[in-house]
């Protein structure tokens, strides 16, 4: 998978791999027992994600063993959370803040508009501050 | 000039194309589009006119306090007050709601007292009330009914709580319903209370005459009326205005100043401190003399008309669910949910045709979860729309119904 640069929203969305993802979310629910929950809104959309975490402690550095998520919104976030959700395991805090905008959209396979930017970082959002906070 | 097609030619940036394809800019009740000759009224005003009002005795500072001044009359003109003391320019309508609850509202609303406004209000005309809400006011809000319309039965029940103020949207900004201000004021002023219009989206829609309907105050942004951002009015009955406090204190608003206080400037000055946005202010006239030239009951023609056209079409798209009245009179702004579609993923897909519509909360988010939602698209008409930009959207709509439902 690699971001293209001119690669429209419909393009985006006719990506086989990507609507598979919004019409069959990986790692859709809650897990009841999450050593990190997290919530992030974003105001302009109305969207919400709630990403929960289950951790394992490798060194001094907790990683991410497992990851569910709720909550609802436009296609490119519900998107993002559900590839995010398979991505992000075996990653820590630091993995999480080392990526950026463009780490996103490769995962995505296009670019977009800074506003819609917003819709596919609210998930690794919720991931980093979940996994700032001391305790679930 | 007539609105349509002929009037296309007045606002350069309708010439554009997006991603290839010309622009069809359907997010009039966002903000609108601006004609040449307001864009000219401003960049003149720095090339000619430029200094401080009410300052200079040199012919410079005169020329640009009379610019400045003869812009507020004919705002007053336009709106059919008694004259341009009860016009005063603000930033906005948001500033202009602020304003009305800082200076009337703080000076005579008291604990215990009573606001009422609508279940279709702007936050622009909420949450301004809540800052009284947490000295001990009640807000009541009056409810629609499930056609959008405001509930007249529910208005007599709440009149009934006795109100100090009736705040409330003349046209609103995501149903389009339009509503009957006169009986209101009328039954509200029976009541007792005063009222606020927030004229946010009527003003550059149909026209308004404060007189006619007897409004206390009357507030409007200038962006949203083909004039430029940063500029809004506060229109005031005179009585009301010389009895009220000023708003923001400081240069421009007083008359004398010694160490210990201050006496208040004549109207509207009292109410506009420091240095205003004359440029803005001065091609804010420009504006409605623009508009009163079109003559804005044929800006309410045109937009009847295209409301005619559209909402048939509109209504005959599968899956799409219209908001807000589905017959009889309403304004050109029509919100909707597609298929359980997101609104910005609607949004985004028509960007690539060229059509821009609004998606999100559209600043209404109460009205938004009486009706059960979180979002809804919103395409709003402005006085160059043409039908073959309705056909586009549709065209659009369509296809996005088909390709991501």
């Amino acid at each position: 998978m690699s971001g293209e640069a001119g690669v429209t929203f419909s393009d985006l969305l006719r990506r086989q791999e990507l609507m598979d993802h919004m019409k069959h979310p990986r790692n859709r629910g809650d897990f009841p027992d999450a050593d990190r929950v997290r919530t992030e809104q974003n105001p302009l959309c109305g969207d919400e994600v709630t990403m929960y975490v289950k951790l394992k402690e490798q060194g001094s550095e907790p990683r991410i063993e497992a990851v569910k998520h709720w909550g609802h919104g436009c296609m490119i976030s519900q998107a993002s959370a559900s590839v995010l959700s398979e991505h992000v395991v075996g990653k820590s805090l630091f993995d999480l803040n080392a990526m950026e905008r463009t780490d996103v959209e490769e995962l995505l396979g296009g670019t977009l508009s800074p506003s819609r930017v917003k819709c596919a970082m609210l998930p690794l959002i919720a991931l980093r501050h979940g996994m700032e906070m001391k305790n679930a | 000039m007539t609105p349509g097609n002929d009037i296309r030619k007045e606002f350069p940036i309708l010439s554009q194309t997006m991603h290839g394809k010309p622009l069809v800019y359907l997010d009039n009740a966002s903000t609108s589009q601006k004609p040449q000759r307001v864009i000219d009224a401003e960049s003149r005003f720095y090339e000619t006119l430029n200094a401080n009002i009410h300052r200079g005795v040199y012919e410079l500072s005169e020329r640009a306090t009379e610019a400045y001044t003869e812009a507020h009359a004919a705002v007053a003109k336009f709106l059919n007050a008694n004259g341009p003391e009860e016009i005063v320019f603000v930033r906005n309508a948001t500033e202009g709601v602020n304003l009305v609850v800082f200076t009337w509202g703080i000076g005579n609303i008291r604990k215990g007292d009573r606001v009422l406004l609508t279940a279709m209000e702007h936050h622009s005309n909420i949450v301004p009330w809540q800052v009284l809400a947490r000295g001990g006011v009640t807000i009541d809000f009056v409810e629609c009914t499930p056609d959008g319309q405001l509930d007249l039965d529910d208005l007599g029940r709440k009149l009934a709580l006795k109100p100090k103020i009736l705040s409330l949207t003349h046209i609103s900004n995501v149903l389009g319903t339009v509503n009957p201000m006169q009986e209101i004021i009328r039954r509200a002023h029976a009541a007792g209370a005063i009222v606020l219009v927030d004229a946010a989206q009527s003003a550059p829609r149909m026209p308004i005459d404060v007189r006619a309907l007897d409004a206390d105050f009357v507030v409007f942004s200038g962006h949203k009326m083909y004039g430029p951002t940063g500029v809004g009015v506060v229109y005031g009955k005179r009585e009301i205005l010389e009895n009220t406090g000023p708003f923001l204190t400081g240069g421009d608003m007083v008359k004398t100043v010694s160490r210990e206080s201050a006496t208040w400037n004549d109207l509207p000055w009292k109410f506009e401190a420091g240095t205003p946005n004359i440029a803005g202010g001065v091609a804010l006239g420009e504006t409605v003399k623009f508009l009163q030239e079109i003559g804005m009951e044929n800006v309410w023609k045109h937009e009847q008309q295209l409301v005619r056209y559209a909402l048939p079409k509109l209504q005959a798209i599968p899956q799409l669910k219209l908001l807000g009245p589905s017959a009889g009179e309403r304004s050109g702004t029509f919100s909707f949910t597609l298929g359980g579609l997101h609104s910005h993923d609607i949004a985004s897909f028509l960007d690539e045709r060229g059509i821009a519509i609004r998606g999100g909360h559209h600043c209404a988010q109460p009205l938004l979860a009486s009706l059960g939602l979180q979002e809804c698209a919103r395409a709003s008409v402005g006085l160059y729309t043409t039908e073959r930009e309705i056909d586009a959207l549709i065209e659009g709509l369509m296809a996005a119904g088909k390709e991501l439902v």
